[in-house]
This record gives C-alpha cells, sequence and structure tokens, in this order.
C-alpha cells in the first residue's frame, strides 16, 4: 500500500471561553492517498473550519498531529508553516476571494511570484494558463468585472497555477446556479486531474459529494468514513 | 517566502497602489493632511529662521566680532573716555559709534556715525567700509567732507538718489541736506536696509551730540578687561556683547517657539487623520488581508506592505507639504519681522530666506510622523487572521474592552502632563512635553466618551428623537473608532482655537489694563529722539497752554546695573504702575528712597524676588536699592526699575525729564490741547510729539493685533486640517454604509430625509468635538499662559474667560462638520436604490 499522502492522527482540538470548554475536533484520524479526491460533508458548527484550518497549519491542535506530504505541520513554527502553506496547499473559497485590486491575470500569477517564479514569469505563465481554459479576453478584467462562473475559474486556476500537492476546496459551486455549478465541478474535476493534487472538498452537496473517491463526515468532532465506493 | 529584509512581491506592491487608486477621496485627503501638516511646520521654521537670521545680520552689522562694549546709558560716553582707552590704556581695538534716528521723507532711518580709523583697528566687517586698507581708504575718502553720507545701493535705488544727489534729511538739531557720497553694493543679505553711515562727527553733529557717544566697541581679552573695568569712571559699565545680544536673539526664539507650538499642533492634527485613514484602509482589506494570509502571506509581509503604503503617502505629502509650506513662508515671514519689528528691534531686513535645514526638518518629521500613525494599523493588518473556509465578519478597530484601556491610557497621559507641570515652570521644553500629554491624553479619552454620549442618546425617552435619528445615532455607534477618532481630530484643532484665543483674549486684556493704569493723564508729552531731555522751558509752555489742569513730569534713562542693562523711571504723580506684587510698606519704601520696584520680565528673568537687592551704575556711583515690589509690564524693552524722582535725580543730577503727563480740565478736547501744544513746540524743529492718550491705547493694541495676527493664520490652518479629517471619516463612514441607505431608499426614505440623517449625524459629531475642544483648549489656555509665555517672555497673564471665544469655537466646529457633510451627503444622494442593495 502507498503511504499516504495525509495522515491525521489523534487530532484534538478545544476551544476554551471562560469556565466552558468545547471540544470541536475529538481524537480525529484520517488519511489521504496520493490524488485521491475526498468529500467532507458535515453541518454548519461541526468543525469543518477548524479541520480546514489545521491540516493547512493556520491553527495549532491541542493534541494529535497532521503529517503533510511527509511533514509533520505540528513541528513548524508559524512563518515555517505560512512557507509550508504557500508552496504546498492551494485554497479554493465559495466566495471566490479573488483580490479585487489586481486582475484576473495578476490574482493567477500572485502565487506564482510569491512562489519565487519571477514577475515576468509568472504572468507568462498566467496567461497560459487562461489561454488553455479560453479566459485570455478577461486577462486584464478585475474581479467584480467577471461572472460568476468566471470569477470561479480564475480562482480555481490561482489555487493550481503552483501546482499545490494539496487541494483544500470550500463548496466550490456554492455560489453558483446549477448548471454553472456543473460546468464548474467538470472544469475542477479536469484541472485537478492534470495537476494530481489530492483534494480535500467540503460541501453540504450530495451531488457534488458523489463525485469523490471518497466520503467523510463530521459530526459533534467525530470524522467517520462514509465508504469509498464513490467515482467521478 | 521573503525574509522581512526582502522586497515584496511586486504583485503584492500593485495591490496597494491599486487600493490608493480605487479609493481616489481616501488618498487624497490623507494626502492634504499630512500635505497641511507639513505645510504648517516648514512654513512657521521659514519664517522665524528668515527674521532670525535678519536680527543677527542686524546685529553683525552693527558689533561685528567685538567682545564688549562701554555704555554709558541714557547719558552716553564722553568723548574724552575714547581717547583715555587710548592714551592711558593704549587699548588700540577699539572704536566709537553714535546712532540715532533721522527722518527721510515719511521714512525714518538709523544714522550711524562711526570713526573709519578705528573700525580698521578692530578688523570687523562693516558693509561699506571694508575691512581692508583699500576698501577703508576709500570710505574714509568718501567721508572726509562734512555732511557726507554713505547708503545701501538698493535703498538708494527705492528712494531714486544717486552719487552726488542731495539727501534732505530731519535730525533732531534741524533740516539738513546731506551728500550721497558713496553707494554700498551689500549683496542679498544686509542689515543696511534703513540705514545712513556718516563720519562720527557728522553724526554727532545732526543728533545734537556734541563731545557724546554712545558706546565704545572693544575686542578684549581676559586681562585687558580688568584693566578697563578698574579704570572706567563711575556711571559707565564694560559689557560683554554676548549677553546683549544673547537677551535679545532669547526674545525672537521666545516668538518662535510660540509659532512652533502651534505648528506642532497642526501637525499632530494630521498625525490623527492619517491615524484614522490607515487604519480605515486595513479595515477595508480585512477580508483581502485575510485570503492573502491564507494564500500563504507572512505577517511580516502585510506589515511591510502597510507601511510602504503609509512610506510613499509620508514621501509625497511631506514633499508637497514643503512646496507649500515655501509659499506660505513667504507670506508668514512678513507677518513674523513686522512683529518682531513691533516688538523688540527695528528690523529691516524683511528677505524670505531658503533655509534647507528647515524643509529637511519638516520634510523628515512629515514622513516619520506618517510612519508612526501608520504602524499600529500596520501591526493590526499583520494580525488579520488567514481565511479558510467562511469569510470572517470585520471586526470593529476598536473593541468596547480597548475603548476603556485607552481611556485609561488617556487618564495617566493627563495626569502625566500635570506633573511634569511642576518643573516646566523654568523649563520650555518640558512645558510642550506637559501640552502634548495633555492633548494626547484627551485623544485617548475621546473614544469611551463619545461612545458614553451615544449611548445615553439612545436611551433618551421615546419622543425626544425621531426613529431616523436614532438610527443615525446608532450608525455612528456603529462607526466605533472611526467616529471617535473624526471628533478627536476636530476637537483638538478647535482647541487649538480655544487654547490660543484664549490666550490671546487674556493677554489683550491685561494689556489693556496695564495701560488704564500706566497711562497717566489724558495727553502725553515726549521726544521723538530716544533720550533727548524734555528742556525746563517746556513745562513752563505747558502750564499756560489753556484747560491743562496739572503735569506730572517723567524720568527715563537707561544704566547698567547688577542685572544687566536696565531702563530707570520714575515718575511725579501716583507712579503709574500696575503692580503684581508689593511687600509690605513697599511704597512708603520707595518714597523714602530706600527700595526700588522691578517690571515683571526682570524680576523673571533676573530671577529677582521681594527683598533682593539691585545696584545701578548711576551717575553719582553706585546705587544698591532692595526689590519692594513687581509691576506688569508689557513693553517688552528689556528690563525696567521704577525708583521716586527725588532719588533719581540726586543718583543722575544731569538728567532732564524725558516725558510729561498732562492732565486736562473736565469737559476739555484732549486733541484741541493737543494742536495747541503742537503748534506751540513747533519751534522745536519736531524733536517732541504730543499724543492723546487714548491714540496710544489704540495704537499700541494694533500693534498689538498685528503682532497676533500669525497666530489667527495658524488657527485657521490647523482647522483647515480638521476639516479634512473629519470630512475623510465622515465620507468613509457614509460610502461603508452605502447598502444601509440604499435599503433605507428603497423602503421609502427620499433623498431630503437620507441627506438629513447624515447632516444629523454631522451636527452630533460636530457638537460633541465642538464640546470636548472646550475643556481641552481652557487646559492648553492654561499652559500657553502659566507655562509658555511666561518662561519665553517672562510675561504673566489675567486669565480672562472670553465667552465669545467659547462660542465662536462651538460655531467653529458645527460649521466644519456640516460643510465636511456636503460631499457625503451628493455621495448618499446618487445612490440608486437597487444598486446600493447588490453593494457587497
Amino acid at each position: 500500500m502507498n503511504e499516504p499522502f495525509v495522515d491525521v492522527t489523534g487530532l484534538t482540538r478545544r476551544y476554551v471561553q471562560g469556565a466552558a470548554c468545547q471540544t470541536v475536533l475529538d481524537a480525529v484520524d484520517f488519511t489521504l492517498a496520493p490524488g485521491e479526491t475526498v468529500a467532507l460533508l458535515g453541518r454548519s458548527g461541526s468543525g469543518k473550519s477548524t479541520l480546514l484550518n489545521l491540516l493547512s497549519g493556520i491553527d495549532l491542535p491541542d493534541a494529535g498531529r497532521v503529517r503533510v506530504a511527509g511533514q509533520d505541520l505540528t513541528a513548524l513554527d508559524e512563518r515555517q508553516r505560512t512557507r509550508f502553506r504557500r508552496r504546498h496547499i492551494g485554497f479554493i473559497y465559495q466566495g471566490f476571494n479573488l483580490l479585487p485590486t489586481l486582475t484576473a491575470l495578476e490574482n493567477i500569477a500572485l502565487l506564482l511570484e510569491l512562489n519565487d517564479a519571477g514577475s515576468a514569469a509568472a504572468l507568462r505563465e498566467a496567461r497560459l494558463l487562461l489561454e488553455a481554459v479560453g479566459l485570455a479576453d478577461k486577462a486584464g478584467h478585475y474581479p467584480p468585472q467577471l461572472s460568476g462562473g468566471e470569477q470561479q475559474r480564475i480562482a480555481i486556476l490561482r489555487a493550481l497555477a503552483h501546482r499545490p500537492a494539496l487541494v483544500l476546496a470550500d463548496e466550490p459551486t456554492g455560489n453558483l446556479d446549477a448548471r454553472t455549478g456543473a460546468v464548474m465541478l467538470q472544469f475542477l474535476r479536469e484541472r485537478l486531474q492534470a495537476a494530481h493534487s489530492t483534494t480535500l472538498l467540503v460541501t453540504h452537496s450530495l451531488s457534488v459529494a458523489r463525485t469523490a473517491d471518497r466520503l467523510l463526515t463530521l459530526e459533534d468532532g467525530k470524522l467517520t468514513e462514509r465508504g469509498s465506493d464513490l467515482a467521478w | 517566502m521573503t525574509s522581512p529584509g526582502e522586497a515584496l512581491a511586486p504583485l503584492l506592491r500593485r495591490t496597494a497602489w491599486r487600493f490608493a487608486r480605487q479609493h481616489p477621496w481616501q488618498t487624497w485627503l490623507s494626502f492634504l493632511g499630512v500635505a497641511l501638516g507639513v505645510m504648517m511646520v516648514v512654513a512657521v521654521d521659514l519664517a522665524t529662521s528668515s527674521a532670525e537670521r535678519a536680527f543677527a545680520l542686524s546685529v553683525g552689522t552693527i558689533s561685528g566680532d567685538t567682545t564688549h562694549r562701554i555704555s554709558g546709558g541714557s547719558a552716553g560716553v564722553p568723548d574724552t573716555v575714547f581717547a583715555g582707552l587710548r592714551r592711558e590704556l593704549g587699548l588700540r581695538r577699539s572704536a566709537p559709534s553714535v546712532s540715532g534716528s533721522v527722518r527721510v521723507g515719511r521714512e525714518t532711518f538709523t544714522l550711524l556715525g562711526l570713526d573709519p580709523f578705528s573700525e580698521l583697528s578692530l578688523g570687523r566687517q562693516r558693509p561699506g567700509l571694508g575691512a581692508d586698507a583699500q576698501g577703508l581708504g576709500q570710505a574714509i575718502a568718501a567721508l572726509a567732507s562734512r555732511q557726507a553720507v554713505l547708503l545701501a545701493a538698493p535703498t538708494a535705488a527705492r528712494l531714486g538718489l544717486a552719487v552726488g544727489d542731495p539727501l534732505p534729511v530731519t535730525a533732531p538739531t534741524g533740516q539738513f541736506a546731506l551728500d550721497v557720497v558713496a553707494l554700498v553694493d551689500t549683496g542679498d543679505d544686509s542689515g543696511l536696509d534703513q540705514v545712513l553711515l556718516a563720519d562720527i562727527a557728522t553724526a554727532q553733529e545732526l543728533l545734537g551730540r556734541l563731545g557724546v557717544l554712545d558706546s565704545i566697541d572693544l575686542v578684549l581679552d581676559e586681562p585687558e578687561i580688568r584693566r578697563v573695568d578698574d579704570w572706567l569712571p563711575p556711571g559707565l559699565a564694560l559689557v560683554p556683547q554676548r549677553d546683549r545680544y544673547d537677551a535679545l536673539s532669547q526674545m525672537t526664539r521666545a516668538f518662535s517657539t510660540n509659532l512652533l507650538a502651534m505648528s506642532l499642533l497642526a501637525l499632530l492634527v494630521a498625525t490623527l487623520l492619517i491615524y484614522n485613514t490607515v487604519n480605515l484602509s486595513v479595515l477595508q482589506r480585512q477580508q483581502a488581508f485575510g485570503v492573502l494570509r491564507g494564500l500563504g502571506v507572512g505577517r511580516h509581509e502585510l506589515l511591510r506592505l502597510v507601511l510602504y503604503e503609509v512610506l510613499w503617502l509620508g514621501l509625497a505629502a511631506s514633499t508637497a507639504g514643503v512646496l507649500l509650506g515655501l509659499g506660505l513662508g513667504q507670506f508668514l515671514v512678513k507677518l513674523v519681522t513686522r512683529t518682531i519689528d513691533d516688538l523688540y528691534f527695528n528690523l529691516t531686513v524683511t528677505r524670505f530666506l531658503f533655509e534647507p535645514t528647515a524643509l529637511l526638518k519638516g520634510w523628515g518629521g512629515g514622513v516619520l510622523l506618517t510612519l508612526l500613525a501608520g504602524a499600529l494599523p500596520a501591526w493590526r493588518a499583520a494580525q488579520v487572521p488567514p481565511i479558510t473556509l467562511q469569510q470572517e465578519g470585520q471586526a470593529p478597530l476598536l473593541a468596547p474592552q480597548q475603548t476603556l484601556r485607552f481611556a485609561s491610557y488617556g487618564v495617566l497621559t493627563l495626569a502625566l502632563g500635570q506633573v511634569l507641570l511642576w518643573p516646566a515652570e523654568r523649563s520650555l521644553l518640558l512645558g510642550f512635553v506637559a501640552l502634548t500629554c495633555m492633548v494626547g491624553g484627551a485623544c485617548l479619552l475621546v473614544p469611551a466618551l463619545v461612545q458614553a454620549v451615544l449611548r445615553l442618546l439612545l436611551q433618551l425617552p421615546v419622543g425626544w428623537l425621531r426613529q431616523t435619528q436614532r438610527l443615525a445615532i446608532a450608525m455612528l455607534q456603529a462607526g466605533g473608532s472611526r467616529v471617535a477618532l473624526a471628533v478627536a481630530a476636530l476637537a483638538v484643532a478647535v482647541s487649538v482655537t480655544v487654547g490660543v484665543g484664549v490666550m490671546v483674549a487674556s493677554f489683550r486684556g491685561t494689556v489693556l489694563l496695564w495701560l488704564e493704569q500706566s497711562l497717566q493723564g489724558d495727553l502725553l508729552v515726549t521726544a521723538l529722539q530716544a533720550g533727548t531731555p524734555l528742556p525746563a522751558s517746556l513745562t513752563e509752555q505747558v502750564a499756560a497752554t489753556p484747560g491743562v489742569l496739572r503735569q506730572d513730569r517723567q524720568w527715563r534713562l537707561r544704566s547698567e546695573s547688577s542685572v544687566g542693562s536696565v531702563v530707570v523711571q520714575a515718575s511725579e504723580g501716583d507712579g503709574g504702575l500696575f503692580l503684581k506684587e508689593l511687600a509690605p510698606e513697599g511704597l512708603a519704601d520707595v518714597s523714602g528712597g530706600e527700595a526700588l520696584l522691578v517690571s515683571e520680565p526682570l524680576a523673571w528673568q533676573a530671577g529677582l524676588q521681594l527683598g533682593d537687592r539691585v545696584t545701578l551704575q548711576a551717575a553719582a556711583g553706585p546705587l544698591t536699592l532692595r526689590v519692594a515690589g513687581v509691576f506688569y509690564d508689557y513693553s517688552t524693552e528689556g528690563g525696567i526699575v521704577a525708583l521716586d524722582p527725588r532719588l533719581l535725580q540726586q543718583a543722575w543730577p544731569a538728567t532732564a525729564p524725558a516725558r510729561l503727563a498732562i492732565h486736562l480740565a473736565a469737559a476739555v478736547e484732549p486733541e484741541t490741547v493737543a494742536r495747541a501744544l503742537r503748534a506751540e513746540l513747533e519751534a522745536a524743529a519736531g524733536q517732541f510729539g504730543v499724543a492723546a492718550n487714548a491714540d496710544i491705547r489704540r495704537i499700541t493694541l494694533e500693534i498689538f493685533d498685528r503682532t497676533f495676527a500669525i497666530t489667527h493664520v495658524l488657527r485657521l490652518l490647523a482647522i483647515g486640517v480638521a476639516f479634512v479629517g473629519i470630512l475623510s471619516a465622515l465620507l468613509t463612514l457614509q460610502l461603508q454604509r452605502l447598502r444601509d441607505y440604499a435599503l433605507l431608499r428603497a423602503s421609502g426614505m427620499t433623498v431630503q430625509e437620507t441627506a438629513r440623517m447624515i447632516l444629523f449625524q454631522t451636527t452630533v459629531m460636530g457638537l460633541l468635538a465642538g464640546l470636548l475642544a472646550l475643556p481641552l483648549g481652557l487646559l492648553m489656555a492654561d499652559v500657553l499662559i502659566d507655562v509658555i509665555n511666561r518662561r519665553s517672555f517672562g510675561w504673566s497673564m489675567q486669565q480672562l474667560l472670553p465667552t465669545d471665544v467659547l462660542w465662536q469655537a462651538l460655531l467653529l466646529s458645527l460649521v466644519a462638520a456640516l460643510l465636511a457633510a456636503w460631499l457625503p451627503v451628493r455621495r448618499v444622494a446618487a445612490v440608486r436604490p437597487a444598486l446600493g442593495l447588490l453593494a457587497p
């Protein structure tokens, strides 16, 4: 069996507020294989945000360990974790979260440039990506000048441009209508396959979840495997 | 990932520029705030340094590199002393001089009489005479003929004179036609603009000072100083030049200090403005910063990004401020030099001097303050948490517990300011630090006070406020620290007007009281030329004039003393002194010739207290008297001591009265008697003037008002900076609430009703700022009066509370706030309800 790309062991996170202590994640164990896409389901407040924060190194657990690509994130300091996130993790947000002060092209080039690609090379590569998805004519547009679907495609390109090993996607079709959402899901699947990225897909939608390789549910701080028979 | 020392990624830098471009109002208002603050500091600095430089040039023209001066007060120095110095003591490095005022047409010139041979012995640079033998030879040749004068080429050009032309002059001894024998090329910097140079004999003849010198300048070493001291006849004193000019330059510096205090307060207001706008820009980008953090941008990169923006703002705005300051400085220099001219001495150089250090100081100060003001918001930007799943809500800039913490810091800072005031009584720097602490402490208190008042307003019974007014207040409350900072900026600016207004009004009121008490009688006859005695025949002429009831003679002369050069005065009648403090039986002791009274500035500068002793170098020998009282004096001629007239006549037997205070019979018009007296005195060739005391009072107040004209300009500019601050805060507040306004419009609120709501908000903000400004302004006035002016000038004042200044401050605050509402009202009125509802 291949070594897991993401290996989470005994992950526990509690929030203390005054005398009250709430355990949001309670000794969670799971693994993600390289190139695997896993859907994560859970109600609001079930701990999905906390889990993503811990997987991306934004937060640290009270107990347990997170290993991504062989690196124990809990052993890194804040600066090293930021550096790791920049290099190895891609985020796709429900609300797109494109930077309004940068054009579509610059939004995609940003992470390439932050990863030392060089300014001109980053813009060149971003342009190639835009051309590949037929959005070259939108290169100079600012986010508010793009449609929802266009914004999400730019957001996906931004998340994948620097070829991250792990992609964390939050309801990537949540802000889109059903038809655009379906197109976007297809687009995302193609890009993820091309990038061979391991993906954790947070969703409320069973139809979206069904497109993943496996399904995990988070309830009352406990993670449950729902099966691995789902395919793209 | 970049380390702290590495350059920011170009695309990150681009986000900063684009944000500035996408928020032009915010950017321009921040720019304007810094630029105006820097402009004020630079302009005041340039204007005052120009004045100081002009002063130094004037002093340099008069004293050169000499170390000491022999002076005999008003009586002057006999010619024989100069001869004695050379023959008996063998002191060759000495030069006599005589100076006095003469009139050319309607202008007054200083006639400076010199001995060119002696000047060569001092080796000093006198414009027109030169320091070398060749220059001197030419000067001697030029001045050899009787009644020859030299004058500066620019002055000659202004008067339309050329070499060889006659120059009609009215001197104390009569009318003369002098020969212009040469013109002096003075270059750009000269103290000779209003000076006529003549041979000493010519000057003595014209000024009626035959056989008498004003002073003798010397270059002495230590043993020579002791020899001269021992040799000098009674009534003459050897004074170090440095002491004489230090006192004068200290006064000009003190004046500059007052102006600088005001310009620094304006810069403080600008700093609050920068803090407010940078903080706001961070708040507006909280989500973008969160996304950047999520993508892997480090904390220190965000910190550097905001500091990068602030640095550019500081660099650009400070540069603009320096350029604007150069323009304003040219205007202010006229006001400053006129003031110094009125207050201290005849300052003839009014050219604007370009001071690179002043520009650099203003520019550097602006950049540094901008960076300091932006540091806290930049740190806050670095604390923005990364966004992963959910979009983070926008946190208020100041949480309630922070507001309380700020308020407690404010109370501590205010208390520190009060503590610092005790030792600050004699330290100008500490006075400023105390003032800054008080202003800073008050600013820290503002957020808590504003929140408390808004909460109180919201708790008013139903019916006291309309629902839209409640909503407007609730929106202000939601604006949090942004609203509080705008109110603080306006409150500080308005408090400057209150502080300076109360100080000026108190000062003016005190001067009025002083004039009432000092100006005895109804008319004053005085010599136009300082030091010219009134002849005995004059009192007979006055007594014979119809309408004159009584006349009091007044003596006034200059003497050296144990506390420096002082004016000695005595007066018949009630003495006309406005007493500040008096020892028991003090007046009886003065009448008995055992004590004297000293002016307040002299007591302050020399550290004199009741019971201390002062020795005067009287003509009849040293005269030591006890200080029995202190009187107010704002004539700023330096120290004044008052004696009993009989004692003065004994100590200076040859001294004649300098002034006559004339009391008129009731129902006699002073101007009628003044005209009659002027006609009778015409024979005295314009040596004496007759003025109604009412006119003197009016002219004195005119001079006073001119002196403080510059403070009004600076007050207006400080208000301008605050206006920019409140406009910026209001604009951003309204723009952020665009969605709420659109919702209100969509619910049926008209444009007029929306506008009224915004005007109500600005009225509340303006009133709050105005009310907060009053106690802060009064505190500021207290510090200005008790510490800064007393330390600078030695003046103390009656503290008055002019209600008009307080009302004006409230009105000013309201008007500034209402004017600032105009633009937001227009913007909000233009919102289309449907589009507004779609706003993010």
